[in-house]
């Protein structure tokens, strides 16, 4: 890990990751002997904008949910670096990391087991200020009451408790609570997925709003690729743990370069009919994160694979663009 | 077109909860013909995943079908005797679920499941129903058909096991396969598959299937025709081009502006004020009424059955008589 | 373009009314369970008898021991309506007065343990590593002896009082709830919203006063509930070997014991007072099978 406190960055570079790892240790077999390796991710590396928004989508094993919480140190990486405003968070211990808990915080997939049952919105929304600030009770009261209704929700329901609510309200109440402390980077970690269409779109609009209105930056992650594509400014295409495309997000759609994103394309349904193609049939599911296929990840159910891509790693090729693939074609 | 396989008239189903009684399904109507592709549409609380077990008997328990009929191949299903209903449940009408983990033995083999429902419908002997066995996971593309009957589920991946449960719902020769949610909680390349194999088991077997989803764009891209639902109410039924493409229900238009898709990018997502009813009060009218933009007073009546084509029909004032305003 | 707001129905709450409108969905429940209700109702006379003994006693001072040896061994009668004891001192007036050790044993043990054992088990399964091995081991140290043994061990080494007796039994009771606390722990510890709070840099110790004992509370006090019960009956064993309360002090437990002597002259000088720990403890059973129902979110949603 990177002993350096600061670096230089860009001027509208917020988030910087750098080979950032995540090896999960299981351990199996009968006297709990055989270490199995998960390398939920894998060598993962990008940056984020400056009140823009990153979306990073995949299947299941693609280590996206990973990548998020490494940002936050909610889980610990293996091995990277991982840069905020030129600050390396991964250096960070003690009140330092607390403080840097103010700047980034996560919205998290399910609003029903993100709230804890037993605390009143008031209680919910009010710990980040609770632990943070010294503000009296009152304060904080009239701050749950403000953030409450900048996420379009009445401050007459401070009193009540999590049960009481729809999931789409229980989000909002979680966007709340992340909002709080002010700050710069928001991880959304599928934060529609349990949702309804409808609902969805209410979530997904305060979102944006929010955005605009307190030049928030975004990392957007989802399984859903139309909804990704909607919401953010550049994607990442993830797969057993690498990042194998990375481009803007029209251009991942018109010009999608890997054969997994190719796929994945044509996979999700689509209720624009132009865009619907012939499918690019893949054969199997996602392999086991623990048990990668050697070479490009990909090979075994490439439609084009040919001998090199068995043995060697594709390395990150910029095509032009700001589009990065990862493949040997 | 010919004679439905299966007719739902005027479906009501209520239950007996904590609260109150929920009136879960409020009049449906629908039909469904032979090899037919129909997606039963609408959001959480709805009614879809209940109509589907309706139309097996198999509410759960508090839940009870208060009136309406479901005609299949002519019977009325609710009139019949409950061992009546277990020889079509599995061999005539199937159904498959969103966690086929839930409808798979954790104790026994794939094969051995099968032959389990054979076993119950139909007279054969062992060797027949191994071979049929075979030739079942063939078709649902399980791969090493041989090797696969004789695992287990828990070694089998989520589409695996989804193919597996196809498998053994159509293993008797189905008229009808339910599927609720079929693919919900697969990856979108497995469920891309799945999706594709559930429209040729349609030609290939001869089977019709109810596709239960809240998913519009698996809708758009697999069924035939699409029944919209609302608060236990079909507010709008017909082939899928025109449902999704020249919608007329206000409902149906407001679902569609809050999907996002290609063409949505850079402009918002429409949402629908309010929150869908609770069902604890008994419906009068529209169920839609307090949330739609075009509601009027007459929406307070139970709206009319209009048929914009033949085919296509909507539940709404908007398109009573002649005019469409 | 502006989002809508969100309107719930009802109105506006305060924090009292907020409270208030929980609970009384919860006393709603309990309606329904008769067996649960009458447990209360007979638990509340229970309580509301011992608290006002000295007033209700018919023979107050006989209940404290005055002997009365005229009358020895009567059978119940308008007099004495539950009959006398062996020193002829009414048998009603000395249950009444003894039920005020025998239940606030019972009360205190349970307290002191849930007290004691919940924060424990917290902490244990919370931080895990070698603070959960080390709290384990002790807890399983205690468990491994009978209770009832350990109690009179531990009661006999002090010496006979009611607040030895107290003391001894709730050291053999905590460790079940440090089990119980720590189990609901390392579940709960993976809850999304356990998570949340360290995303937002709540610290370790916080979120087990703040997240963890709430939710864990739940079932402690349900398991409290029908322990109650238990404890009351230990706390009569402990008597009844004379390890609690000393006579003349009456003590449904130390009455018991003298009684069995005198069962065939006087058997009521045995049943009532027995009857009434029956009566009690399967009372607080009832009760905590009652809240238990009540409190599981399975058994609310069908009706």
């Amino acid at each position: 890990m990177s002993e350096k406190e600061q670096i230089d960055t860009q001027p509208d570079v917020q988030v910087q990751v750098k080979n950032l790892v995540k090896h999960f240790v299981q351990r199996t077999g009968f006297l709990r002997r055989k270490p199995r390796i998960v390398r939920a991710v894998d060598g993962v590396s990008f940056d984020i904008r400056r009140r823009g928004t990153l979306g990073l989508v995949g299947e299941s094993g693609c280590g996206k949910t990973t990548i998020g919480r490494c940002l936050l140190r909610l889980v610990e990486p293996t091995s990277g670096e991982v840069y905020f405003e030129g600050t390396n968070v991964l250096g960070l211990s003690g009140s330092r990391l607390r403080r840097l808990r103010r700047d980034m915080q996560i919205v998290f997939q399910n609003p029903y087991s993100s709230l804890d049952p037993r605390m009143s919105v008031l209680g919910i929304v009010g710990e980040p200020l609770q632990t943070h600030t010294s503000l009296s009770h009152g304060q904080i009261r009239d701050r749950v009451v403000e953030l409450l209704e900048r996420v379009g929700m009445s401050g007459d329901h401070i009193y009540r408790y999590p049960h009481e609510f729809s999931g789409g309200q229980l989000q909002r109440i979680a966007v709340a609570r992340a909002l709080a402390l002010n700050p710069k980077f928001l991880v959304l970690d599928e934060p529609t997925a349990a949702l309804d269409v409808s609902v969805q779109a209410q979530v997904i609009a305060q979102l944006m709003q929010l955005q605009r209105e307190l030049e928030l930056t975004y990392l957007f992650i989802s399984h859903n690729l139309t909804l990704v594509h909607y919401l953010s400014d550049t994607i990442a295409v993830t797969y057993l743990g690498k990042i194998i495309e990375y481009a803007g997000a029209d251009e991942v759609f018109d010009n999608p370069l890997h054969p997994y994103t190719q796929a994945l394309m044509s996979a999700t349904p689509s209720l624009d009919r132009e865009l619907r193609q012939q499918r690019v049939m893949l054969s199997g599911g996602v392999p086991d994160p623990a048990n990668p296929p050697p070479g490009c990840v990909f090979h075994p159910r490439c439609p084009r694979a040919s001998d090199s891509c068995s043995h060697e790693e594709p390395q990150l090729v910029d095509v032009g663009n700001g589009h990065l693939v990862t493949c040997h074609l | 077109m010919d004679q439905p396989l299966v007719e739902i008239r005027d479906l009501r189903l209520q239950f007996r909860t904590y609260a109150g009684i929920v009136h879960a399904l409020n009049g449906i109507d629908l039909e469904i013909y032979e090899r037919d592709m129909l997606g039963l549409v609408g959001e959480t609380g709805c009614g879809k995943s209940m109509t589907g077990l309706a139309i097996l008997r198999l509410v759960p328990r508090g839940g009870e079908i208060v009136s309406g009929s479901i005609r299949f191949r002519g019977e009325d299903l609710l009139t019949q005797p409950e061992s009546y209903m277990q020889q079509i449940r599995g061999a005539r009408i199937a159904m498959i679920f969103q966690d086929p983990s839930a409808s798979l033995n954790p104790l026994f083999t794939i094969g051995q499941q099968l032959e389990t429902v054979m076993r119950r419908h139909q007279q054969a002997d062992k060797r027949e129903m191994r071979d049929r066995a075979l030739e079942l996971s063939k078709v649902v593309e399980l791969p090493d058909p041989a090797r696969i009957l004789d695992t287990y589920p828990h070694e089998l991946s989520g589409g695996m096991k989804q193919r597996a449960s196809i498998a053994i719902a159509l293993s008797c020769g189905a008229d009808l396969l339910i599927a609720d949610e079929p693919t919900t909680d697969l990856d979108v390349t497995v469920q891309a598959q799945i999706l594709d194999l559930l429209r040729r088991l349609r030609e290939t077997q001869g089977v019709a299937i109810l596709m239960i989803t809240h998913d519009l764009a698996v809708v758009a891209e697999t069924c035939r025709r699409v029944a919209v639902l609302y608060a236990g109410q079909v507010v709008e039924s017909g082939p899928v081009d025109e449902v999704l493409y020249e919608a007329k229900h206000p409902y149906t238009r407001a679902l569609l502006q809050a999907s996002p898709r290609r063409s949505s990018r850079g402009q918002p997502l429409l949402a629908i004020p309010g929150t869908v009813p609770s069902g604890l009060q008994p419906l009068e009218g529209c169920a839609f009424g307090p949330r739609c933009p075009h509601a009027m007073e007459t929406c307070a009546q139970p709206p009319p059955r209009v048929s914009v084509t033949p085919a296509h029909a909507v539940y709404c004032f908007l398109y009573d008589g002649s005019e469409e305003r | 373009m502006t989002v809508q707001r969100e309107e719930t129905p009802g109105q506006p709450r305060s924090a009292w009314s907020a409270r208030f409108l929980e609970y009384g969905l919860m006393w709603r429940a309990l309606r329904r369970d008769r067996l649960a209700l009458i447990s209360l109702v007979i638990i509340m006379i229970f309580i509301a008898g011992a608290i006002f003994a000295p007033w209700l006693a018919p023979y107050p001072d006989q209940g404290m021991g005055k002997a009365n040896l005229g009358e020895k061994l009567d059978p119940p009668s308008s007099a004495h309506p539950l009959g006398t004891d062996d020193l002829g001192r009414d048998l009603l007036s000395r249950i009444l007065l003894g039920s005020r050790p025998s239940l606030s044993i019972g009360l205190f043990v349970v307290g002191l343990a849930m007290l004691i054992g919940t924060p424990l088990g917290a902490i244990a399964g919370y931080f895990g590593g070698w603070i959960d091995q080390a709290i384990m081991r002790i807890t399983d140290i205690f468990l491994s002896f009978p209770a009832l043994l350990l109690a009179i061990t531990i009661s006999a080494a002090l010496g006979a009082s009611f607040f030895n007796a107290m003391l001894s039994i709730s050291l053999t009771w905590w460790p079940w709830y440090t089990r119980l606390a720590r189990a609901q722990t390392v579940s709960l510890k993976e809850q999304t919203f356990v998570e949340a709070s360290r995303a937002l840099g709540v610290p370790g110790f916080t979120i087990i006063r703040r997240h963890i004992i709430p939710n864990v509370l739940t079932p402690a006090l349900v398991q409290a509930t029908m322990d109650i019960g238990s404890a009351i009956l230990m706390g009569a064993a402990l008597s009844f070997v004379g390890l609690g309360v000393q006579l003349p002090k009456p003590d449904w437990g130390n009455m018991l014991n003298v009684a069995r002597l005198y069962f065939n002259d006087g058997p009521w000088f045995a049943i009532f007072p027995g009857l009434a720990i029956l009566l009690i403890a399967m009372c607080f059973n009832l009760l905590g099978d009652g809240v238990r129902d009540l409190l599981d979110p399975q058994s609310r949603r069908t009706g």
